[in-house]
């Protein structure tokens, strides 16, 4: 692993340009971030290309928190986590979409949790509306096809 | 995957402005992390959204990632019996979910409804008749997917019929294992056939000696063995079959085991197969463990005293430990036609309380099942 940064700090860009000054431990939480600095040691300035600087800021804040608390309570973590996760369906598919490409796996675990957590008890048509951006007519003239289509529903 | 309808609302909700809709496009590998995440109710419902979503659920990887995973709890798979003689089977299973309360009806057609479930494995079931040898069907109730194994040949009328199956970790395949009596044989079962799933026939198996009476407490599918319980007269036997080396291995109980009892249950409490024995208000667990030489013995873990003196039609039980604290057990009035009426009721042996639990449309009277749900394809 590269010791000849200062510190043994990074420096992240997003795509849109904005560099972030990280801790060299949580800039390697993203696996695909510590598959690099341990290939390449000389520049200290890491892209991160299809993460904008908004959606990086809240990784890094997820990743520095999970740094710090290794020590602190469980319990803490997972209601920071519950927290962190409960954003706008936009901001949530991103932060999957960043956190998969990067490798974060406690993160892509916290948001695929909470992605489980609002599938949970819906029907199939407030799901098609919710994530697929489905709209009413559209469920009402698709669902004699699906029916057709599907194996008959259980219920 | 991504099918020609998902194209096109992509490209409209891009020109109105990006996903104001909220439309989610996930690569297929995180959604298959977030729907095993989900119970296997919400799982089902999740099949029916989009082709994406369904084929996800049908791939292998993902089937085997759902039945390892920590997330699935199990549940309760209901038969209804039926409560006179002359109805037709009811023509559905019942699948519970014990912690939430809440039923899910599962179709069962006809020929499926009037045979008898009579083993569980691994989130599947075996169904058969006991007066006939064919037919004898795998059945998943999840996805509802059948394999009916080999017919056999003979047409005798035949009784006590009964078949119980499992997995055999040797050879990583599902085994079947039949025995009934033949008309001449005057009560005795004395036929006993295997059959691996994927093969053509049935195999003969020599007859163990002790195996001749007729079990009345039916057969348990654990860890790549079948137990029975065996009553001869005062005594109990229970004989093993290990599904690897197909040999059948006897266990007497040793003369503490006390002979007056009501009712034996065979079920997991912490990982090991426990007898639970049911004698007046008593219950006694005890745990059995097979040592390297694969000898069989047995250890008394527990004695509660259950403050009700079953018996006189009134039964109890044991259908599964819930957890460290209680077992979920069936209550209930049999031998009494008219009025006949069960329970599913928690039992806390520490504090020695019931409590009983409140589901809507549980059947008046009904065999459960208890099984790790899956989506495991038998093709």
């Amino acid at each position: 692993m590269s010791s000849s940064l200062e510190k043994n700090m990074l420096i992240l860009r997003s795509s849109d340009g904005e560099e972030f000054i990280v801790p060299e431990v949580v800039a390697v939480m993203s696996k695909a971030i510590k598959n690099m600095v341990e290939d390449e040691c000389a520049s200290n300035t890491i892209p991160v290309p299809n993460v904008d600087a908004n959606i990086l800021a809240m990784v890094i804040e997820f990743c520095k928190k999970h740094d710090e608390s290794e020590a602190e309570a469980a319990s803490d973590l997972k209601t920071f986590d519950s927290e962190f996760v409960n954003r706008g369906q936009e901001a949530l598919y991103d932060l999957i979409t960043a956190a998969n490409f990067r490798d974060v796996k406690e993160l892509l675990d916290a948001l695929c949790q909470n992605v489980a957590e609002m599938i949970k008890g819906k029907s199939v048509h407030h799901i098609r509306i919710q994530f697929l951006g489905y709209q009413l007519f559209e469920i009402l003239t698709s669902n004699f096809i699906w029916n057709i289509w599907c194996d008959r529903d259980f219920d | 995957m991504d099918s020609k309808r998902g194209l096109k609302r992509r490209k409209s909700t891009n020109r109105k402005g990006q996903g104001s809709k909220g439309e989610i496009h996930l690569p297929v590998e995180i959604i298959a992390d977030i729907l095993c995440r989900l119970s296997i109710e919400s799982i089902l419902t999740c099949r029916v959204v989009c082709k994406t979503w369904r084929n996800v659920t049908r791939d292998s990887c993902f089937i085997n990632k759902l039945g390892n995973s920590l997330y699935q709890p199990p549940r309760l798979i209901l038969k209804p019996l039926m409560e006179n003689i002359s109805d037709d089977a009811p023509r559905h299973l019942i699948l519970l979910d014990i912690e939430e309360r809440k039923t899910r009806r599962i179709p069962f057609d006809r020929m499926l409804a009037d045979l008898e479930i009579m083993c569980s494995c691994n989130g599947l079931l075996c169904i058969a008749s006991s007066r006939t040898l064919n037919p004898v069907i795998i059945y998943n109730p999840i996805t509802r997917e059948r394999l009916m194994l080999p017919r056999s040949r003979s047409k005798a009328v035949i009784s006590h019929h009964e078949v119980s199956f499992g997995f055999d970790p040797s050879t990583k395949k599902y085994k079947v294992f039949r025995a009934y009596t033949a008309p001449s044989s005057r009560g005795k079962v004395n036929n006993f056939n295997i059959i691996s799933l994927g093969e053509r026939s049935w195999r003969k198996l020599t007859e163990p000696g002790n195996m001749v009476k007729r079990d009345v407490y039916g057969v348990v599918s654990w860890g790549g063995a079948l137990y029975w319980r065996i009553v001869k007269g005062p005594f109990i036997v229970i004989v093993q079959f290990n599904l690897s080396d197909e040999k059948f291995r006897m266990f007497n109980f040793p003369d503490y085991f006390p002979r007056n009892r009501f009712s034996l249950g065979l079920i997991d409490v912490g990982g090991s197969l426990t007898l639970v024995q049911n004698a007046n208000n008593v219950v006694e667990l005890w745990k059995l463990t097979e040592n390297k030489v694969n000898d069989l013995s047995l250890s008394l873990q527990d004695t509660h005293n259950m403050h009700v003196r079953w018996g006189g039609g009134l039964f109890c039980e044991f259908v599964c430990q819930m957890n460290q604290k209680s077992y979920l057990v069936q209550v209930g009035l049999r031998n009494c036609q008219r009025q006949q009426q069960e329970h599913l009721t928690l039992y806390f042996p520490e504090t020695s309380q019931y409590s009983t639990l409140e589901i809507l449309g549980l059947p008046k009277s009904f065999m459960p099942i208890w099984l790790k749900p899956n989506l495991m394809s038998l093709t």
